[in-house]
């Protein structure tokens, strides 16, 4: 992938001092051999186990049986499954939701925190509390706020006169989606207002007094001066909130469980409730690697942009 | 200006709910149920909550386990990384381009689709409802950001320390363990906090590995603390939250720059 090059082995001792090769490459491989041994037990292994399952109609735990052998079959019935492609839908509306608020709100919080505004050193970390919340606990707190009837934002609506208070935040499958996606979007905005705050303390000093002297408007200079330095890491909150936004559901996990229905279940958690619901480990698993090819058709595309943004920062 | 007063608004919004929790968990159900924007009184306020979710809510227990599972994983990635992250920067060994790509392909392939095989291989390891059963996997996936970090900070040193110190003689242990390791302070501590924050409130698969509940982590033992509101009521599952969150947020004020500039290079990196 893109990053190969960042972890490829640097370039070969050039120094001509005497060093000790047999010694080195002995400590070499005593240092990255438990890497490698943890990647082989919970990596590869499972991923070749996951494959195995997969060609077979398995529900248990232990060897499949000989005549539960499906071959490709789990990969067609998923291919053909409408829920598969509906939860990957589903994917597409969190990022959606997720970059509108990233992108958004984060630039709007983070030209603040550049403008020094009064008090940005207590902004900073206030609004960055949501953002390292334990997840459990920001699923928890939001569940009770949705809660009809005595959640938070029921019992005030009620008291405002807006609405009878018995909304239903978690129980409508047409609301629901937006209700959890807010919520994930809360935690993403501060991750957000700090990449493009950092991106924005490359803007160089000269280039803003100098528009000001010139009497910009605070518009011609965010237009400018501020967007052409940051676009890069625009990009690059843009494909780490898109890759988030499909990669992680245990924030939905815990507010709804995919429900009601299906209507928050995304292609993970999809995956997931076939396998520990319905004990669909063949077809689970099956799914699974339909997902990861998904998801690595995308992700090229989105890795481009996030090293173009990442070399700049 | 409008987006100075949003920034208000939005830090509002921020800190509203925890707060609410945490005025909310020193007072009886029956206050907020009546008003929820009702302030509290002095006479009925009361740590109880605390005392029962500790004790009946067996958060005590379930913080031992978290405690017991986030060191030895965060021990654990601080020595294979930097001993990863250092033979893929400055050594010549065999398996060194597999390590790299097996490193990477961990990296960016999506965790969530992982859990059922790891599940499954759990089981035939006998690892199912145990501690190790957390602290490996834990460790196996976030070693590769680790190795990465921890791989550009060796990276970043000059070449004749390395040279200097084989000249006078030292085996290449030593120019590993006494020379470069003391060397990158900065990113034992950035790799620090990039394993602490996702294994502390790591969810998931803790709740898929993890039967009895007196092997409970912090968070899955908060849900079911939750779940429980009818048996301790409501403020005991607010104590929860807040018990849940202190350790986060007391790193993030003590350290905000260490905290803020980890979470920036993880962003970068990962």
């Amino acid at each position: 992938m893109t990053r190969v090059a960042a972890v490829l082995p640097t370039r070969r001792r050039a120094d001509g001092s005497r060093a000790d090769p047999p010694a080195q490459r002995r400590l070499g491989v005593l240092l990255v051999a438990p890497t490698l041994l943890l990647i082989g037990v919970y990596f590869l292994w499972p991923l070749a186990r996951a494959f195995q399952v997969s060609l077979y109609e398995y529900t248990g735990l232990g060897s499949p049986a000989a005549d539960d052998f499906v071959g490709l079959g789990n990969y067609a019935r998923a291919l053909a499954d409408p829920e598969l492609w509906a939860s990957l839908a589903r994917n597409l509306l969190f990022a959606a939701i997720n970059l509108a608020g990233a992108l958004v709100i984060g630039s709007v919080l983070a030209y603040q925190l550049y403008r020094k505004i009064r008090g940005w050193r207590f902004l900073q970390i206030a609004v960055f509390i949501p953002h390292i919340l334990p997840v459990a606990v920001v699923a928890l707190l939001w569940r009770f706020i949705y809660q009809p009837t005595i959640g938070l934002l029921d019992s005030s609506m009620a008291a405002l006169g807006i609405g009878d208070g018995t909304t239903l935040w978690l129980g409508e499958p047409a609301l629901a989606s937006f209700a959890v996606g807010f919520v994930w979007a809360w935690t993403l905005v501060p991750f957000a207002m700090l990449i493009i705050f950092v991106g924005m303390l490359r803007i160089p000093e000269e280039l803003t007094e100098s528009a000001r002297l010139e009497g910009a408007s605070e518009a011609k200079l965010l237009r400018h001066v501020v967007l052409p330095v940051i676009a890069p890491t625009l990009w690059l909150v843009a494909a780490l909130v898109v890759v988030a936004s499909f990669r992680s559901f245990d924030l939905v996990y815990i507010m709804t469980a995919g429900g009601p229905g299906y209507s928050t279940t995304t292609a993970a958690l999809y995956t997931y409730r076939q396998a520990f619901e319905f004990n669909a480990y063949g077809y689970a698993s099956a799914l699974g690697f339909v997902i990861a090819v998904v998801l690595a058709l995308i992700l090229p595309f989105i890795a481009r942009q996030m090293r173009r943004g990442a070399i700049e920062l | 200006m409008l987006g100075g007063a949003f920034i208000w608004v939005w830090a509002f919004l921020s800190l509203l709910p925890l707060l609410w929790v945490a005025v909310q968990s020193l007072r009886p159900d029956i206050e907020f149920l009546v008003d929820p924007w009702s302030l509290p009184s002095l006479d009925t306020l009361s740590v109880d909550s605390y005392l029962t979710a500790f004790v009946e809510g067996e958060m005590a227990a379930y913080f031992g386990n978290s405690a017991v599972v986030v060191a030895t994983v965060v021990a654990l990635v601080l020595v294979l990384s930097l001993g990863a992250g250092y033979a893929l920067s400055r050594l010549s060994f065999p398996g060194r381009r597999v390590t790299s790509v097996l490193v990477l392909a961990v990296l960016t392939f999506p965790g969530a689709i992982l859990l059922l095989p790891m599940f499954l291989v759990s089981y035939e390891l006998g690892l199912l409802n145990s501690a190790l059963g957390l602290i490996i996997p834990y460790t196996t996936f976030t070693l590769p950001l680790s190795i990465l970090l921890m791989k550009s900070a060796f990276d970043a040193l000059p070449e004749d320390v390395f040279a200097a110190a084989r000249i006078d003689g030292c085996s290449e242990w030593r120019v590993f363990w006494n020379i470069a390791v003391p060397l990158v302070p900065g990113s034992i501590s950035m790799v620090g906090f990039l394993v602490f924050m996702p294994v502390w409130e790591e969810f998931l698969w803790a709740f898929i590995a993890l039967r009895d509940s007196e092997r409970f982590t912090v968070p899955i033992g908060l849900v079911f603390l939750d779940d429980n509101k009818v048996l301790y009521g409501y403020n005991v599952g607010f104590a929860g939250m807040v018990l849940a969150a202190a350790p986060v947020i007391v790193a993030l004020l003590v350290s905000q720059r260490g905290f803020l500039r980890a979470v920036t290079a993880g962003a970068v990196k990962g």
